[in-house]
């Protein structure tokens, strides 16, 4: 006894399908995933780059610490000016 | 020795540095603030504003960490800046960068506490006030 594969003609009244094109089967399979990836890492993303923090691997989760810092915590004075007397020096490493 | 990515402060390493800032205060008469974290936009605008918060600016060093830019910024009280150059607080920001470099970010802030306070003292003042 031999078992040969199934097969089956469309019902009666079911429409008749026509072959898919391998180019939008792509795109409908590949192209929807990767807009939907590159949408979501953009919202998640835009909020801190709008507010100009770093993005960069490790630079999450910065707590600040401040040692002999003013009593009240309440907003910061402004930056110096042109005329500012105060001094000092800049780094990185 | 702490990592400066991990650079949350234990409660031994606040006492290590308070009783740095301490030690500094008593000897060149100028307060000391420092502050490790995010700095909001340019790091030097960021620390001026930080350094005209503090309750006597003119006479109030602040060294300011950023370890996701990796920069340092110290800045100098006018009354301050008598005593303390801004040469002099350069090579104390260069000893502090490289200390961070090691990962070692108290030993760093210490050493660079000390220095300034050494730069600081009143009998290097240049020009004495009529």
């Amino acid at each position: 006894m031999f078992a040969g594969p199934a097969s089956a003609e469309p019902a009666e009244g079911w429409p008749a399908t026509e072959p898919v094109d391998g180019l939008n089967a792509l795109l409908l399979l590949g192209g929807i995933p990767l807009l939907l990836f590159v949408v979501i890492a953009v919202l998640t993303y835009l909020p801190a780059m709008v507010r100009g923090e770093s993005i960069a691997p490790g630079s999450q989760g910065v707590e600040d610490q401040w040692l002999g810092g003013p009593r009240t915590s309440g907003e910061l004075a402004a930056p110096d000016g042109e005329t500012s007397a105060a001094g000092g020096a800049s780094g990185r490493w | 020795m702490s990592g400066i990515h991990d650079h949350t402060l234990t409660g031994a390493q606040r006492a290590e540095l308070d009783l740095a800032m301490r030690k500094a205060e008593q000897l060149c008469r100028a307060e000391f603030s420092v502050f490790i974290g995010t700095s909001d936009g340019d790091p030097h605008d960021f620390a001026t504003s930080l350094h005209n918060s503090l309750v006597a600016p003119s006479r109030s060093i602040l060294i300011m960490v950023d370890p996701a830019e990796r920069a340092i910024e110290v800045v100098t009280g006018g009354h301050v800046r008598r005593s303390l150059g801004d040469h002099q607080a350069d090579l104390a920001v260069a000893s502090m960068a490289a200390s961070f470099a090691e990962g070692d970010v108290v030993g760093g802030l210490r050493r660079g506490i000390q220095q300034l306070a050494e730069a600081a003292r009143p009998e290097n003042t240049l020009h004495s006030g009529s």
